[in-house]
């Protein structure tokens, strides 16, 4: 372990040394608004400054002060009467997946029929392809202000990780990852059909079946090993408690959380019971649950991602539908009550005071839509579903940050935090929909995208 | 092998004496019509009888001179036509791809058969099996007596069918069976996960890499009892692998049946001495001499005439405009090609037989009408009806080297015959509306029965 630390410093002097040599001189930036968000304590400040040096952010205030702060002839961006944001967090997210919506002949054919034939595609062809097909699903992502995504999973046995590092290391654009590696399941969660003959092969290319507490804690240094930033288990029926607590046990030996798929009653008890990091959907929690998840500090990471009419909205451009799909999407029933029922949870979550982040659990094609466009909406239905466009805002911010362990490094605008900014022409509190028209992107310090700048 | 063949012989006489015990009286009926084509010669025989005993044809000739005992059950067709049943030699009976999505197509090599193809291998081959039930069972509703599954069947997918239908499990068409395809690494699946490519490619082809692994290939297949080896020729392919391939299956009396579509392919396979080149769609007029003096076979599949892709599309997918033109362009200079196609090699004198190449999933007809349906429009190629019905009966049976069992209406063949409404010789869509349905010597559909 001493040889190891050794090699890290000396590594670290000669990486230090190059950077020093290269550019020595600090990169100053001084972004100006007319109005800032802190989604934290929900105060808006007009007009307001920020000074950016390097990745980080140095000073946040009135403009006039901060203007009489920065170094004389510092670079300016102005954003007239726009308004800043921290950049946005995706707190679930699959870069590695872009599921087409099949014809419903396909969909017929296999148990998690939407969901199983793109998933399948996914994993038997190659992971260059896949890998390719996700710097674009990041770069999207960023586009549209998603300066931070947690990758839960499907992206074969080291995509995210892979992902992530070539991001950090600028080759290709994309938000900062948190990077789940492969997805702790029981055997019998996903991709039900398969040739005995190949299944084994095929899963472990993308999961890591957990068979006793054993294999649980094998798993998670699997991942380990391929760095990762997270541990993603599905907890279904199956899974025992002993069993995630053997995985939440090692992951927190790691210092890294665990954010398990819950879904039913049964698997947000099990998930509870043994002390997960957060809840990722927990569409049938209970009051009662609610009530251990706030006691316990266990985040409820909301996925609004189906709400409403999101499935006819991707499935209509692509595949013929027939009279009576249609009709059940055009009754009441699917669309209307899925509103309600949403609403309804959303309305038991503000109330029960739980911890609560978002994401888009963004895995679908959706067309018309980039990654980034397509993701950016989910959130938006949270404020559709009851949520005041504050705590919307929180939850792919600040709250966001807390459930991720980062809330030392982003979101919000703060000293020392990475310089990740967003901007819109309009005021977010009044319509939370400006999210989905991010005018301006930063991320650490780098301007994405300004289309003020045009001005 | 002495005491292979006699535990053989202890088994044959059990298996016979079992037989006569407890069905021993013969089962005989008589199928009357008011027609019966006799597709190697044109004749055809107004009003006929055709005497079958058991599952093989006995007599067949006039009703004054064709007559049953008394006790025969006599099936009469009125007006209808009988034909000897169809014969579709080259389906794929294990795959059924649904068109993706645009968007899905256009992101792998070979977009539209690619997704399907996968799912079709990586997914249970107990599932598959019994679509390929299904799709044996439509078949032969539809009058296909017997097919030649050419490959994309899993490791034992169609031998397992052939042995379940013969055994009585499941009902289907006759199957000659090639096991998995021989193929050069490249003509499929180009984009698989390099962990999981070759456990993955193992489950449906075998690799040709030089002769000795083309002739354990081979082996391979004989091991699970295939009727035909399937290879497919693409530039990549030698003549010298293939020859290995084709004496390898000769020295097992298998036929090979070799696909090759360009030119390059083609010659390939006439130099190898393959049996039949399936599809041809490139052959020249000097390569249908060669086929015609070395008697090789050419096997037509116009799966994609007309407007095939469009209306398999229209009915599946949404289709954006751009697309939507260039596949209108495509299905008139595709049908052009292959109408000169036709004109060429009926010129030749070449051997001739057809296949529906069906493994689609088309929506709104089985697995039969939609392979039924590829035969008519080689008329629309400008095929004579009586041409086309041999090609997809008698002719048939002497590629598959079954022309003492299957493709006419002769005494000691099967009883497979179909029968339909009108005259199949001045209108070849009759066989779209195929009316009864025997397959040795059993009824499988008499739509003519409630008259």
């Amino acid at each position: 372990m001493r040889r190891v630390r050794i090699c890290v410093v000396l590594a670290w002097l000669v990486f230090a040394g190059q950077t020093l040599a290269a550019e020595s001189s600090v990169h100053v930036t001084l972004v100006k608004a007319a109005h800032l968000v802190d989604p934290h304590t929900g105060n808006v400040l007009s007009p307001a400054g920020v000074l950016v040096e390097n990745d980080k952010i140095k000073e946040v205030g009135p403009l006039s002060r901060v203007q009489a702060n920065a170094p004389a002839g510092v670079k300016t961006i102005d954003l007239g009467s726009a308004t800043l944001l921290p950049g946005l967090i995706d707190g679930h997210t699959h870069l590695f997946l872009d599921i087409i919506v099949p014809p419903e002949a396909e969909e017929a054919r296999h148990f998690n029929g939407l969901f199983e034939p793109g998933l399948l595609l996914a994993i038997v062809e190659s992971p260059s392809k896949r890998a390719l097909m996700a710097a674009q699903s990041a770069r999207q992502d960023l586009e549209s202000g998603i300066t931070t995504v947690r990758n839960l999973g499907h992206s074969g046995i080291d995509g995210d990780t892979e992902l992530r590092e070539a991001v950090n290391a600028g080759r290709v654009l994309g938000p900062r990852i948190l990077a789940a590696g492969r997805k702790l399941i029981t055997q019998g969660s996903y991709a039900q059909n398969l040739n005995p003959a190949l299944a084994d092969a095929i899963l472990k290319q993308e999961f890591l079946l957990i068979n006793g507490g054993d294999r649980a804690r094998q798993a998670v240094r699997e991942n380990v090993f391929q760095n990762v930033n997270v541990i993603k288990v599905t907890a279904d029926e199956n899974l025992t408690v002993p069993e995630l607590i053997a995985v939440i046990e090692e992951a927190h030996r790691n210092h890294l959380k665990a954010a398990v798929h819950a879904v039913d009653k049964a698997s947000i008890q099990t998930a509870i019971d043994a002390g997960a990091d957060s809840i990722e959907h927990g569409d049938e929690v209970t009051d009662e649950q609610l009530k251990l998840m706030r006691d316990k500090s266990i985040f409820l990471d909301l996925t609004p991602t189906a709400y409403g009419d999101f499935f006819r909205k991707i499935t209509e451009p692509v595949v013929v539908i027939s009279a009576a799909s249609r009709a059940t999407w055009a009754s009441s029933y699917t669309a209307a009550r899925r509103r309600q029922r949403y609403g309804q949870l959303v309305e038991r979550v503000q109330k029960s005071g739980v911890k609560v982040a978002a994401g888009s659990d963004m895995c679908w094609f959706y067309p018309g839509k980039t990654r980034g466009e397509a993701s950016v909406e989910t959130f938006v239905h949270l404020r559709e579903a009851g949520m005041p466009a504050l705590d919307v805002i929180r939850a792919v911010t600040s709250n966001a940050a807390e459930m991720l362990g980062w809330q030392d490094r982003i979101g919000a605008i703060e000293p020392g935090k990475f310089a990740d900014l967003v901007a819109v022409s309009g005021d977010p509190l009044a319509d939370i929909t400006e999210l989905e028209r991010v005018r301006f992107v930063m991320k650490d310090g780098q301007v994405v995208r300004n289309d003020f700048a045009s001005h | 092998m002495r005491q292979v063949r006699m535990f053989l012989s202890v088994a044959a006489f059990f298996f016979v004496a079992g037989q006569l015990m407890p069905q021993s009286p013969v089962q005989v009926t008589l199928v009357k019509a008011g027609r019966l084509v006799d597709p190697k010669t044109g004749n055809v025989l107004a009003p006929a009888a055709v005497l079958i005993e058991d599952k093989k044809i006995k007599e067949v000739g006039a009703p004054s001179k064709v007559q049953a005992q008394s006790g025969a059950k006599i099936i009469d067709l009125g007006k209808a036509t009988l034909l000897p049943g169809l014969i579709d030699s080259h389906t794929h009976l294990l795959v059924d791809p649904i068109v993706p999505a645009e968007a899905e197509r256009s992101r792998h090599y070979n977009g539209d058969f690619l997704p399907g193809l996968l799912l079709a291998i990586a997914e249970s081959p107990s599932k598959r099996v019994l679509m390929g039930a299904q799709l044996a069972r439509e078949d032969l509703e539809s009058g296909i007596t017997t097919v030649r599954n050419l490959g994309h069947s899993g490791i034992d997918g169609d031998t397992e069918l052939r042995d379940a239908i013969n055994a009585g499990r499941v009902p289907g068409s006759r199957i000659l069976a090639s096991g998995r395809k021989l193929i050069t690494r490249g003509s499929y699946l180009q984009n698989l996960n390099p962990a999981l490519a070759d456990a993955i490619l193992q489950q449906e082809f075998f690799l040709i890499e030089g002769a000795d692994r083309a002739r354990e290939a081979v082996r391979r297949n004989e091991f699970q009892n295939v009727d035909v080896i399937k290879v497919t020729a693409d530039e990549n392919l030698t003549v010298a692998e293939l020859t290995a391939v084709v004496e390898e299956a000769h020295r097992a009396h298998l036929k090979v049946a070799v696909h090759a579509v360009d030119k390059t392919s083609i010659q390939t396979a006439i130099d190898a001495g393959a049996d039949s080149i399936e599809h041809g769609n490139q052959i020249t007029d000097e390569q249908l001499k060669l086929l015609r003096d070395k008697g090789i076979f050419f096997d037509f599949t116009p799966t994609f005439y007309g407007d095939f892709w469009t209306r398999v599309r229209e009915a599946t997918v949404g289709i954006s405009p751009a697309l939507r033109e260039r596949w209108a362009k495509l299905d008139v200079s595709d049908t052009e090609t292959y109408n000169t196609l036709v004109q060429h090699v009926l010129k030749s004198g070449v051997k001739f037989a057809a296949g529906s190449d069906m493994g689609w999933y088309v929506p709104g007809k089985t697995r039969g009408q939609a392979s039924v349906s590829r035969f008519p429009v080689l008329h629309q190629g400008g095929m004579t009806s009586l041409d086309v019905l041999r090609a997809i009966t008698s002719n048939a049976a002497e590629m598959l080297g079954w022309q003492d069992r299957i493709g006419a209406i002769e005494p000691g063949k099967f009883a497979d015959l179909v029968a339909v409404s009108g005259d199949p010789l001045a209108d070849i869509t009759e066989l779209e509306r195929v009316r009864f349905v025997m397959k040795d010597g059993q009824v499988v559909r008499n739509d003519l029965a409630s008259h």
